[in-house]
């Protein structure tokens, strides 16, 4: 490869999604996100000894995810915020059945049924459960097309790692867009073999099964504190991007699509004698707690940004843990943030 | 004045929308009823009804949706369109949904276009996933031409990687255009280049005539976007 396309960010997810091995997709459509399952049936449909399932419903697409999981291909589904909610109880049962998969959402205005425009509202539902139980899904925050297909690449390698789900939180703006990309060969992580687990065939071995759950509230505990013990070790999976932190008199908080918005205010605020930075978080989970708590240390002045009424904020007051005066910026519905209101937002936290 | 009906076409992405209203501006130097139809019923967002107000301020008017409507994600084809097709003195810019399935919106008008002289454009854009060489292109005007029931008049050649567009970029990808033009006996009536790009590129001759183009779909964190 090598070569560059022109690709709308839901393309690229699936052609990185095709290029890390994943050849089972199970999903629904809606808007944005119909281009990737489109286009997941374009491609898979060629490829032999793949799968494409339009499924009845989001409910049905999930939990075809489960069988593929379980048989040990590599798989993914996609959705847009409604859709996911639907597969909530399909991912819980997937955490718990220590299963890996891929799934996108590529967000849209909440709540309810809302609009089809971008937003990121649904930031509690990625990073904190989302479904009934203790699981965490591990959670990815591209603000490019490009980091888009990275990311999708790397989720899939995550995933076996853990052996849990994986999501990559993006919206409708990052799923629409068109940007240059190309599909680098990504860096082997060690993934683990899966042959010890999964189902496939029992020739020459005793039958397994893969369910999500146990009756004896005591033998559940124990899959549960396993399961625990995996989060822990995940957080030294936390990523991040920091721009202009030489010494900055504000810095933004933002991930995603204002991620990118903000790079803009940055700029901008330079032509003004205004020097800001930004964290980026990449992760969302593991949460990037660490280095934001580190920042505080010089940095008085936090302002985070999202299109929700302010969800990432109580990580960021978490990590900054009272060592700095943390505001918010934030637009609902599904309108996207302009460069130049959050530069307004940010002048009027400096007089 | 004119009767003229441009029907843009061509794979999802291939630059339908700037090339409608790049062209809708130049017509509108000579024509005073300048038209765009806004028939995409598959993509949700970067349709031409975005800039519907901004055009309406030039004397530009673009038909779509009413409303909130064209904010939705539903196939609604506004009844207006059959009308103007049949009117006169005025120029129609038809911006259509992309690949063979946006196509299928204009098949509806084909009881009307069939009467009335029009030219439908390919536009080509190779850096697209599906459109990426002469087999791939061939395919795609084949797939639009039977879903939407009417004939491809020329092709536009569109070779562009966004942001990172250069001349060979340009060179490279009109190659490809170029190929398919001969192959199946489409003339290409322009070469698409956008501003920037095109100051760059020094003296370097095409064949073809040269359309300079501005962007107007912007992303929000382009330079120009003002707060709503």
């Amino acid at each position: 490869m090598g070569e560059k396309l022109l690709m709308k960010g839901n393309e690229a997810i699936g052609e990185a999604a095709i290029h890390a091995g994943c050849r089972y997709y199970f999903g629904y459509p809606i808007t944005p996100q119909s281009e990737l399952t489109a286009y997941m049936a374009k491609r898979l449909l060629k490829i032999e000894g793949a799968a494409f399932i339009q499924a009845e419903s989001e409910i049905a697409a999930i939990n075809m995810v489960y069988g593929a999981s379980a048989a040990g291909g590599r798989v993914m589904t996609s959705s847009s915020s409604p859709g996911i909610s639907l597969k909530q109880e399909g991912i819980s049962y997937i955490a718990c059945a220590e299963l890996p998969c891929v799934v996108i959402n590529m967000m849209r205005g909440g709540p309810g049924l809302g609009s089809i425009q971008p937003a990121q509202g649904d930031y509690f539902q990625a990073t904190k459960g989302g479904g009934h139980g203790d699981y965490h899904l591990i959670v990815l925050a591209p603000s490019s097309v490009q980091e888009l297909v990275d990311l999708t690449m790397k989720a899939f390698d995550l995933a076996d790692q853990y052996r849990n789900p994986a999501m990559i939180l993006g919206d409708g703006l990052l799923g629409q867009m068109m940007e240059p990309v190309e599909f680098k060969k990504q860096e082997n992580i060690q993934v683990p073999s899966k042959e010890d687990w999964e189902l496939g065939s029992c020739e020459g071995r005793k039958p397994r099964k893969i369910v999500p759950f146990n009756l004896d509230p005591y033998e559940l505990e124990k899959i549960v504190n396993k399961i625990g013990k995996k989060y822990e070790k995940m957080q030294k999976e936390v990523d991040y991007e920091l721009v202009n932190m030489d010494n900055p008199e504000l810095v933004i908080v933002a991930y995603g699509t204002v991620g990118r918005v903000a790079k803009t205010t940055i700029q901008k605020a330079k032509e003004e004698g205004i020097n800001i930075g930004l964290i980026r978080p990449i992760t969302l989970y593991p949460f990037p707690y660490k280095i934001i708590n580190k920042i505080a240390d010089h940095v008085k002045n936090m302002l985070v940004s999202e299109m929700s009424l302010g969800q990432m904020i109580e990580d960021v007051r978490l990590a900054v843990n009272g060592k700095a005066k943390v505001s918010f910026y934030g637009r609902t519905g599904g309108v996207v943030i302009s460069p130049v209101e959050l530069l307004e937002a940010a002048k009027k936290l400096l007089k | 004045m004119k009767d003229l009906i441009i029907i843009y076409a061509g794979s999802s992405g291939s630059g339908k929308t700037e090339l409608a209203i790049n062209q809708s501006m130049k017509y509108l130097q000579k024509e005073k009823q300048v038209f765009i139809v806004d028939l995409d019923v598959v993509n949700p967002y970067f349709r031409s009804r975005e800039k519907r107000e901004e055009l309406k301020k030039i004397g530009i008017q673009v038909i779509a949706p009413p409303g909130k409507f064209a904010m939705a994600d539903l196939p609604l084809i506004s009844p207006e369109i059959k009308g103007l097709m049949q009117k006169s003195n005025r120029v129609l810019i038809v911006d259509v949904g992309g690949d063979e399935i946006g196509a299928k919106s204009l098949s509806s008008f084909y009881p009307v276009l069939k009467d009335i002289d029009h030219q439908m454009s390919m536009v080509v854009n190779p850096y697209r996933p599906f459109t990426r060489n002469s087999q791939q292109i061939r395919t795609m005007i084949q797939e639009i031409e039977l879903s939407s029931r009417l004939k491809i008049s020329n092709i536009i050649s569109n070779p562009n990687l966004g942001s990172e567009t250069n001349l060979s970029i340009i060179k490279n990808g009109h190659g490809i255009v170029k190929k398919v033009s001969e192959e199946i006996h489409l003339p290409i009536s322009y070469l698409a280049i956008e501003e920037s790009v095109y100051q760059k590129m020094g003296d370097f001759h095409f064949d073809e005539p040269i359309f300079i183009i501005k962007r107007y779909m912007k992303l929000p964190w382009d330079a120009g976007q003002e707060v709503k």
